[in-house]
């Protein structure tokens, strides 16, 4: 698909949407996160349950996705290579269900990986992570959770792994570069690990 | 006129925030007394006043960085906002009618030796207050009601970082604000304020 037909696309599915209140989605999220911290001492697990809840998301979003598209008329031709993929999760995937729009690039040689850059990020507009020493302050020395390593965004490396195993794609999603660790922006880097065959052929060929 | 010191002060007229901005000369901006600029006249005059290690700063942010004899005045001016704002006056502070910003803003409370004291009151019960320099004393009503203009709207401003701060889900609900977000903040505000003021007059 052509950039600019991708964007429109994207474009168009946003506003067939409903939309929901941004202050309200965003503080939703934060109290989810705040729970998660409270039930789990440490930041890497928080992180770990942020992406299964992402990959929970993920799985159900891709069916919506493309029944909507077909609904709308728009035509989203299967990818052919993962450059379409990246394009399609990124230009209307992203921007159908976030109303942002994220850009691909980082093509790895083999071209079986992609950076994607997420410039504003709707689910932190409120959040200030604490500095490292302000939660070792808070938390004390009895094994706290260290929030400044937290990856509040987590659940968006979970919704594309998920979302993609679905459609037969096995990948590995994690944050680069964090806004809110002090990059400029978000970059979540999009690994493929292998493309998964059809469950059910194996079955047929063993009968 | 310059905006010498800030607090915000809770319900239980617990102490959220404390905070000082001085001024070495009448045309510099505000500078907080927390920067670790290597401005030898500061250190000088800091250590002059510190005999007691009141102003070390190394170890605390910008808040807590108010002065004793500021966090004085700003007690002694709490005990008038309470009589003015407190169940037993009955609301008379408020003009009629007022709604939202104008609702909430108190006004001058007290004059304390050469500082004035302003308040601001958020419906839930969040106290803001503002320890300003008097340098003249034979000012016209124009300028006085100028500058509560440009106080008031300050304090809206400083409202306004006050609900981000408390939308932030990582943000303790009671205690200290600690966050370098609203330290900016209100640094750029006090400064912006000072400014005008000292191109005014």
């Amino acid at each position: 698909m052509s950039k600019s037909s991708a964007s429109a696309s994207g474009h168009a599915l946003w506003a067939k949407m409903p939309k929901a209140n941004a202050e309200l989605f965003a503080l939703t999220y934060g109290s989810l996160v705040t729970e998660l911290v409270r039930d789990y001492d440490n930041a890497d697990e928080v992180n770990s349950q942020l992406d299964r809840i992402g990959h929970s998301i993920g799985v159900r979003c891709v069916d919506e996705f493309l029944s909507k598209a077909e609904v709308s008329g728009i035509n989203i031709p299967p990818c052919q290579t993962m450059k379409d993929t990246a394009d399609v999760v990124a230009r209307i995937g992203f921007r159908m269900f976030l109303g942002v729009s994220a850009e691909v690039a980082n093509f790895s040689p083999d071209g079986s990986a992609f950076s994607l850059f997420l410039y504003d990020n709707p689910l932190s507009i409120f959040v200030e992570l604490p500095s490292s020493e302000e939660a070792a302050a808070t938390m004390g020395g009895a094994g706290g959770c260290d929030l400044s390593k937290i990856k509040y965004s987590n659940v968006f490396c979970g919704v594309i792994r998920g979302a993609l195993e679905q459609v037969n794609l096995k990948v590995e999603c994690r944050f680069v570069r964090d806004a809110l660790r002090g990059d400029d922006v978000n970059e979540i880097r999009v690994e493929l690990k292998e493309v998964l065959m059809d469950g059910a052929g194996e079955d047929y060929q063993e009968e | 006129m310059a905006l010498v010191s800030l607090a915000v002060v809770g319900r239980d007229n617990e102490p959220l925030y404390l905070r000082d901005f001085v001024t070495n000369h009448p045309a510099d901006a505000a500078v907080d007394l927390r920067d670790d600029a290597t401005d030898t006249e500061r250190q000088q005059q800091q250590n002059d006043d510190d005999a007691f290690g009141f102003f070390n700063s190394e170890g605390r942010g910008a808040n807590d960085s108010c002065s004793l004899r500021h966090q004085f005045i700003i007690h002694a001016a709490l005990d008038r906002f309470e009589e003015m704002t407190g169940s037993s006056s009955g609301g008379r502070w408020r003009t009629p009618g007022a709604v939202g910003n104008n609702a909430m803003w108190v006004g001058l409370l007290c004059p304390i030796e050469e500082v004035r004291v302003y308040g601001y009151l958020t419906n839930t019960g969040i106290k803001f207050l503002v320890l300003v320099e008097d340098e003249d004393d034979g000012q016209d009503s124009n300028q006085t009601s100028a500058r509560d203009k440009d106080l008031k709207a300050f304090m809206v401003l400083l409202h306004d970082l006050f609900v981000e701060y408390t939308l932030n889900p990582f943000s303790k609900l009671r205690g200290k604000i600690s966050s370098n977000r609203f330290d900016v903040g209100v640094q750029k505000y006090v400064q912006a304020l000072n400014a005008k003021q000292s191109s005014k007059t």
